[in-house]
């Protein structure tokens, strides 16, 4: 990794807000820790509920939602958000230990239009690399509409 | 030697010899084929009879008791007991009557006898005035010894003065309807024989048919007990079975179609099979009957299927169809269905265990190797020269067991056969551009060029996401195991497939190599001590890639110049694809039924 690039990558994304649900406490403190160390300010929250409820108040730039979590899982508050306003066009990406054969990533994936789906094995440059492109696109596409 | 006795009616009996003086009356009944010869003085009225049965022979046994049935010893008797009758010697005279030909073995004998009796009486020097011999009917003959009157069978023959001039017309006469007698007596013998052939032949097919008669009667007792016994097999099975006839109708159902859907057979034979059981889906939705097997197709066919008992209840069965021909007609199906409750319980069972395997596994490992990652960064500030290196060991191995464990479970799903393929038709192009577009940066961030041929248009037909599996494999390799130079994707229609490319300037691949590449944990000897792969990823692309209908191959690999790997998929619509769509949907609703 060249610093150089990172540096980059910080200045660019300085002002978008990023909202992390995640149950596990070590992934989402790694995450935090890692997205923030990047530029970003990241919201987080425990469960779907949580989550969705956030979402819907703080509206993010880009949501990272776990698949499981409890009270409400990943795939629900997907369907949630895609049915509000604002929600419905919000850049999702899915963060999943599941595998991605599983017929509930593939739901997710057909029915309710999720724009990224990552596997949790992604390392942390490739995440950081597909956050960055997709706000980048999110960007054009507000720009060009 | 009953000589006396006035107007009495002397028997006599075969092999003796009796002679009368008159008035009496001699008789032989029931003349055969034995000769009764009469000697006849006419002066003084003495008679007497011999009544022969057989010539003389060498074999003859004259000591025995009956040695008179001879016809020499009995014309010797019968003239010595005349002559000691007569007070003179009057002359004799013969009279011969039988030899018939009544049994047919021994038709020679009355001939013979009467040949020899012939030259016996001709050697004594007496007359033959009368012959009643031949034919084929027996006789009696009654002589009245005072009248010298002959009576066969009750008629009273010539007089000796009559027969005396005809004699020896007479004689040959007789000789001539013998022997014409005996000519249809022949053929008569030889019709007899025949119809006795016939009748013979007639016993031979009665017997036959008879035989026939109780092979068949056996057959049909084992036939009896064949069906029995298929009867009690059918009923006994385990399996749900039932028979319908051309129509749909219910025939026949066994014991475990009864316990399972809770209908006994008298209720529902006859009945539509559609109506009794009806077809549900998962969700309990009845499936119309249109959407059912098709009996009528000429082979066997297996479906998984929810079937609803009698009481609403839906259970899941794996159901096989079998239509019944016969001579090309068909008759009906038999349908045989298994309870599958246990095995989906079973499979559900497995699928939460690999999933939460699968989770609970990688969730420690993406933490453990995601905060290694960080910490090599930097990202938790400076990190002592002295720890870089076991962190990135640490690293490396964190990274090769989350593969190994994502890998571990495609192969679990695949070799399952339990992997789900969601076909649909898109433009190639754009996914191929989509995943360019994600690894781009990361093959630049190692200073690698990516680049993208021309693309021809064309739709496939594929599972989207397997699709980008095995191009983030292709492509994720090629970034791996080259360093410097470029990677490029192209793309080329070929048949009914349209080929994809990945080339590298990488570490190439030895001929060598190249055979065992697709094997699974193929480490190769040539990529040792580079970048670590769990050896999987290439099997389970190719497997995929099959499963949609097409390959996945080395196009061309030179050790220390690069590779192109390249992997194909059906075009939209061609035959290759339907083919392989009736292939995967009909795996698929099965699967998905079960699940």
């Amino acid at each position: 990794m060249i610093w150089g690039q990172e540096a980059d990558i910080v200045e660019y994304c300085m002002a978008k807000v990023l909202l992390l649900c995640e149950d596990d406490e070590i992934l989402r403190d790694m995450y935090q820790t890692l997205f923030k160390n990047h530029g970003y300010e990241v919201l987080t929250a425990v469960d779907g509920e949580d989550g969705l409820k956030k979402s819907l108040e703080d509206h993010p730039d880009l949501i990272l939602l776990d698949v499981r979590m409890p009270k409400m899982d990943g795939m629900t508050v997907l369907k949630h958000l895609r049915q509000d306003k604002w929600g419905a066009s919000v850049p999702v990406i899915m963060l999943s230990n599941l595998d991605a054969n599983d017929e509930i990533l593939k739901g997710i994936a057909e029915d309710h239009a999720t724009n990224y789906l990552i596997k949790s094995n992604i390392d942390r440059e490739e995440i950081l690399k597909r956050i960055k492109v997709i706000l980048e696109n999110q960007e054009q596409n507000i720009q060009t509409d | 030697m009953n000589t006396n006795l006035n107007h009495t009616v002397i028997d006599v009996a075969t092999g003796e010899v009796k002679t009368a003086k008159a008035p009496a009356k001699l008789q032989c009944l029931a003349l055969g084929s034995c000769v009764a010869v009469i000697l006849y003085d006419n002066a003084s009225k003495i008679g007497g009879i011999a009544h022969v049965m057989l010539p003389p022979s060498a074999h003859n046994d004259v000591e025995n008791a009956g040695a008179l049935r001879y016809a020499n010893h009995a014309i010797d008797e019968l003239v010595k007991q005349i002559r000691e009758l007569e007070d003179g010697k009057g002359e004799l005279t013969a009279r011969l009557v039988g030899g018939a030909l009544v049994i047919h073995d021994i038709s020679d004998v009355g001939k013979e006898n009467t040949k020899t009796i012939r030259k016996l009486l001709q050697d004594l020097g007496i007359r033959i005035i009368d012959e009643h011999i031949g034919g084929t009917k027996g006789r009696s003959v009654l002589f009245d010894v005072g009248t010298g009157e002959l009576q066969i069978n009750g008629k009273l023959i010539l007089t000796e003065e009559t027969t005396k001039s005809d004699n020896r017309e007479t004689i040959v006469l007789k000789e001539k309807a013998t022997e014409f007698t005996k000519g249809l007596e022949e053929q008569v013998t030889a019709r007899t024989e025949e119809l006795n052939e016939r009748i013979k032949e007639l016993d031979n097919t009665r017997k036959a048919t008879l035989n026939l008669l109780e092979d068949m009667e056996k057959e049909r007792g084992k036939l009896a007990e064949a069906n029995a016994r298929n009867e009690a097999m059918l009923i006994s099975i385990g399996d749900g079975l039932v028979a319908t006839d051309v129509d749909g109708k219910i025939i026949l159902v066994n014991n475990a179609f009864e316990n399972m859907l809770g209908w006994k057979e008298s209720e529902i034979k006859g009945k539509l099979q559609s109506d009794v059981m009806p077809m549900v889906n998962e969700k309990g939705e009845e499936i119309p009957a249109s959407e059912r097997l098709d009996i009528k197709a000429s082979k066997k066919q297996t479906t998984t299927v929810y079937y609803k008992r009698k009481d609403g209840i839906s259970f899941p069965v794996a159901v096989t169809i079998s239509p019944i021909f016969i001579e090309n007609d068909f008759i009906g199906t038999v349908e045989v269905f298994r309870d599958m409750t246990q095995e989906k319980k079973i499979e559900k069972l497995k699928d939460e265990f690999v999933s939460i395997a699968s989770h609970e596994l990688r969730t420690p490992l993406t933490a453990i190797n995601g905060l290694i990652s960080m910490i090599l960064n930097g990202e938790y500030g400076e990190v002592n020269n002295n720890l870089k290196k076991p962190l990135k060991d640490v690293s490396i191995s964190s990274q090769r067991l989350i593969h190994l464990v994502n890998d571990l479970l495609s192969l679990s799903r695949i070799q399952a056969g339990r992997l789900l393929y969601k076909l649909s038709d898109f433009p190639i192009t754009q996914l191929v551009s989509q995943a360019a577009v994600l690894l781009k940066p990361i093959a630049e961030s190692k200073g690698l060029q990516f680049e993208t041929a021309e693309f021809e248009m064309h739709d496939v037909q594929a599972d989207r996401d397997k699709v980008e599996q095995i191009l983030d494999n292709l492509i994720g390799n090629s970034i791996k195991f080259t360093d410097t130079g470029s990677i490029t994707l192209a793309m080329k229609a070929d048949g009914e497939r349209v080929n994809i490319y990945v080339t590298d300037t990488g570490t190439g691949i030895t001929q060598e190599d190249q055979d065992q590449i697709f094997g699974m944990f193929q480490q190769l000897e040539s990529t040792k001590g580079g970048p670590i792969g769990t050896g999987l990823g290439l099997h389970i692309s190719r497997e995929i890639a099959r499963k949609m209908g097409g390959d996945l191959w080395i196009e061309k690999s030179e050790k220390g110049v690069g590779s192109t790997f390249a992997f194909s998929i059906p075009k939209s619509k061609s035959g290759l694809a339907m083919k392989v769509k009736e292939e995967i949907t009909g795996e698929d609703n099965a699967l998905k039924s079960l699940s």
